[in-house]
């Protein structure tokens, strides 16, 4: 409670039929002034101007716009009582003349306390603004007797014996001594005064409690609602201090009647209250627009009449055809104008956003500062993008959104962005942006091509980094599993092998020197060590055991037989196998690379580790060329390994001028 | 000779036991991993200790490293260290101690030179695997050296890094004894190694050569 009115409150009752209802009887009053008075048609345009106009038609839109919120039917009611008011003095004032209207006589007893309800609906209004609730619970009492206050003292009026000089006419209608009517008067007075004082505290209460945009929105409000008890209790001084001259109440009634609805209709336009803003900005904007299109048309209906003769057809077309060249132009010049004029908060968020999308165009801006970009414009620092991230290890298409905390996924009070029909990122914001959807809104508009470059780019990166996981995982799993295949090969096979000689010899150790079967036995003794040999070699090829031993011995062993002059430098230690597996493939692949196809004189291996990263550099002095996309190149391969571990590989080789591998990979462990 | 076996392969460990009582010596105990290695060298102080590299607990090089230290604490004993591939790390154990063999696990198929190496370690000399001196040859880092031997003095020269006396390589290389002498005498000259008497510190000059400041 007292945080605002709720966007998306549920429409409890639909509040038209009693606007429309109550509009129709300020209508008919609205007749009889007219048709009664003889002063009646000025009377009732002042009265349209001053008071109709305003909270009428204020009221009458609001209660289109929100058929639930009864804030509207408050102020069409607010706007009709003083024309009813008027209406039934009228009426009364025909009882005293030749031909009195019927019921005149009524009229007159009715009119005498009708001002009540010209404040009664202004009080109420207090009560509610801008929910359309009470506060709390404990109010009810205070409003049920401010209303019944207000009732006895249309009564006690009534019955109050009018003088001749009154300006009344006609007795009243029941006789009351007045021992009991003082009493009366004096409660229906004092609940009255006292109800109206209840209501500035209720606004009083609302704004204390309330948020920042509550209290931008109360304020103007509360400012007329102060009025209310103040201009009662002036007009009650006037009556019975000075007499009551009828200016005094006149005059207080107007500035309430001024200022209440203005209150209400700044909360509305400028605080966004209710959601209208946009309603009435574009109708202002359409009024502007077709009284400057009926100008030129005139203008140039007029001159070009005069100018080419009397032939109106001419003029008639050319005003047409400037009117349709102007029109779209003239809009948007209308619509910026009007929302700079009247909606600012509106036109600087509009403004920062196509800047921003301007930016992010001309590429001085990054998407992914959209967020920032949306607090600014909208002056909300509470506001948060989350963008709807298809898993792309899940489905092709629909596919499901990460549950990531940086992935927002139908989130509580989250607004969607949609675009080509697909939720593209939630956005939460903060209290200020929730008071104002309508803007949130426009301005999210602004900021969708931003937000859906921003969210296609992390969806990007996001598969970028699972693939670039999924294959250093690839990779890490075959060198395990190489590793394991060696381990087989020497622990089992191997072994087995060896045990199976073993038990051959043993079992030639028991024949006699001379018997034919040694030889069979020698040989295949002879055949299993040559198995052996093979195994090993196998399990070589699976992972060089001398890595066990550090790369510079696995580097040595392997280059040891090189047939061109080879120069290496290995100032690495206490690499991760990781890093020292893939450097010597590295230096493996490169080099068998430049031995068969770069026919060098000179080879150069260089491997230096600076703590952090593992340089390897292979040089040789061929004929160069080397095109290392080519799809049968070993390069192709060696740089898909080293980019799986998070290095890179760089291939240079100018034709005639030798070849430079360099890989540098990160050589934590 | 009173022998200590220890490999966590059971098949490899009989056949082991198997081959050398074949050949009259004594298998005092035979163990399965790095630990219970240890404690029988302790309690039943043998003459030799032959032992797989890589045995459990760690799956890893347990073996040879427990093994040194159990030599460390009873310098009398005599190590062999046996193992399923090349690893030229345990080859520098020859530089501090004598009593050392490091032969691949198929060299015991090759019974007679086996029971040679273990022969020899046993009485303070060494044995290198072929392939582990070819191995410290090829990565040699002072290789230019190297290329001024004739490819007979080469051969030589690897007989002499896996421990064998100018006898043994004489007989190997069917040369007369005083033939292998002179090749001797002209690879340490033109290694400007130093022409010591002994067959275990000619061995250690020359691993100290191929080695080079590895």
């Amino acid at each position: 409670m007292g945080r605002g009115v709720g966007v998306h409150d549920v429409l409890v009752r639909d509040w038209r039929p009693v606007a429309g209802a109550t509009a129709a009887v300020c209508v008919a009053a609205w007749a009889v002034i007219v048709w009664v008075a003889p002063q009646g048609l000025v009377l009732a345009t002042l009265l349209t101007a001053v008071v109709v106009a305003p909270a009428v038609g204020l009221g009458l839109l609001l209660v289109t716009r929100r058929p639930g919120l009864v804030i509207g039917v408050l102020l069409v009611w607010m706007g009709t009582a003083p024309v009813v008011m008027f209406a039934l003095s009228f009426w009364g004032d025909t009882a005293g003349t030749v031909s009195p209207m019927p019921g005149a006589g009524a009229a007159v007893v009715l009119a005498a306390g009708a001002w009540v309800w010209c404040y009664v609906p202004a009080a109420l209004l207090a009560f509610l603004f801008p929910t359309g609730r009470l506060v709390s619970r404990r109010w009810r009492p205070v409003v049920g007797v401010m209303v019944a206050a207000a009732v006895l003292v249309q009564v006690v009026v009534a019955l109050v014996p009018v003088d001749a000089e009154g300006g009344g006419s006609g007795p009243a209608p029941v006789v009351v001594p007045s021992w009991l009517l003082v009493p009366l008067a004096v409660v229906g007075f004092g609940g009255l005064l006292g109800g109206l004082v209840a209501a500035v505290g209720a606004v009083v209460h609302r704004y204390r409690t309330g948020g920042v945009v509550l209290r931008l929105q109360l304020r103007w409000f509360a400012l007329g609602a102060a009025l209310v008890p103040v201009v009662l209790l002036a007009c009650l001084v006037s009556v019975t201090v000075l007499g009551g001259p009828s200016e005094v109440v006149l005059a207080g009634l107007g500035v309430v009647y001024v200022t209440i609805p203005a209150g209400v209709a700044i909360g509305v336009l400028r605080y966004d209250l209710y959601d209208i803003d946009r309603l009435i900005s574009r109708t202002l904007a359409a009024a502007l627009v077709t009284t400057l299109l009926a100008a030129l048309f005139g203008a140039v209906v007029i001159v070009v009449g005069t100018a080419v003769g009397s032939d109106s057809a001419v003029g008639v077309a050319a005003g047409t055809l400037a009117c349709a060249v102007v029109v779209s132009p003239l809009w948007r010049a209308a619509i910026a104008r009007v929302d700079r004029r009247f909606y600012q908060d509106r036109y600087r968020a509009l403004e920062t956003m196509r800047g921003f999308v301007g930016r992010v165009r001309d590429g001085t801006a990054q998407p992914e500062e959209v967020e920032a970009a949306l607090q600014q414009a909208l002056a909300d620092p509470a506001l948060r993008v989350h963008y709807d991230v298809v898993d792309p290890s899940v489905a092709e298409d629909g596919g499901t959104s990460l549950h990531d905390p940086a992935v927002g996924d139908g989130r509580p009070g989250g607004v969607p962005v949609s675009a080509g029909g697909r939720r593209i990122a939630t956005v939460t914001v903060g209290e200020r942006s929730a008071l104002r959807p309508a803007l949130l809104q426009d301005t999210l508009q602004e900021a969708r091509l931003a937000l859906e470059v921003a969210r296609l780019r992390a969806e990007l990166r996001s598969a970028l980094v699972d693939v670039r996981s999924s294959r250093s995982r690839l990779v890490r799993a075959g060198d395990e599993e190489r590793r394991r295949l060696e381990r087989d090969l020497h622990d089992g096979a191997q072994q087995r092998l060896i045990a199976l000689g073993m038990a051959l010899r043993h079992a030639e150790h028991g024949l006699g020197p001379d018997d034919p079967q040694r030889r069979v036995l020698d040989d295949a003794v002879g055949e299993l060590g040559r198995a052996v040999e093979d195994l090993r070699g196998l399990a070589h090829g699976l992972r060089p055991r001398e890595l066990d031993a550090g790369l510079p011995a696995a580097l040595r062993a392997l280059l040891a037989s090189t047939p061109v002059p080879l120069d290496l430098h290995v100032t690495a230690d206490a690499l991760s196998d990781e890093a020292a597996t893939t450097a010597y493939y590295v230096v493996a692949e490169a080099v068998t690379n430049a031995l068969k196809h770069a026919q060098p004189t000179r080879l150069g291996v260089d491997v230096t580790a600076d703590g952090t990263s593992l340089r390897v550099t292979v040089r040789d002095d061929g004929v160069g060329g080397a095109d290392p996309s080519a799809p049968n190149s070993g390069l192709v391969g060696l740089a898909d390994r080293v980019a799986a571990i998070g290095g890179n590989l760089a291939v240079s080789s100018p034709p005639g001028q030798g070849t430079t591998i360099q890989a540098v990979l990160s050589c934590g462990s | 000779m009173r022998i200590v076996i220890a490999d966590d392969s059971a098949l490899i460990r009989e056949g082991l036991v198997r081959l050398l009582e074949d050949a009259g010596h004594e298998v005092v105990a035979r163990a399965g991993d790095a630990d219970a290695m240890r404690a029988a060298v302790e309690d039943l102080d043998p003459d030799l200790l032959i032992a797989d590299i890589r045995m459990p607990p760690g799956m890893d090089d347990d073996g040879a490293r427990v093994a040194l230290q159990v030599r460390n604490e009873r310098p009398d004993l005599a190590v062999l260290l046996l193992s399923a591939h090349v690893d030229t790390r345990w080859a520098d154990q020859l530089n501090s101690h004598a009593r050392f063999g490091y032969l691949l696990k198929d060299r015991v198929l090759d019974v007679e030179e086996f029971l040679d190496a273990l022969t020899r370690v046993a009485e303070g000399g060494t044995a290198l695997d072929p392939q582990v001196v070819d191995s410290l040859v090829r990565t040699s880092r002072a290789r230019d050296p190297l290329a001024a031997l004739t490819p007979r003095e080469r051969d030589v020269l690897a007989l002499i890094a896996e421990g064998r006396s100018n006898a043994a390589i004489a007989e190997r290389l069917w040369l007369t004894e005083r033939t292998v002498e002179s090749h001797v005498r002209r690879i340490l000259t033109k290694l400007d190694l130093p022409d010591t008497p002994g067959d275990h510190r000619r061995v250690l000059a020359v691993l100290a050569y191929l080695r080079a400041s590895t």
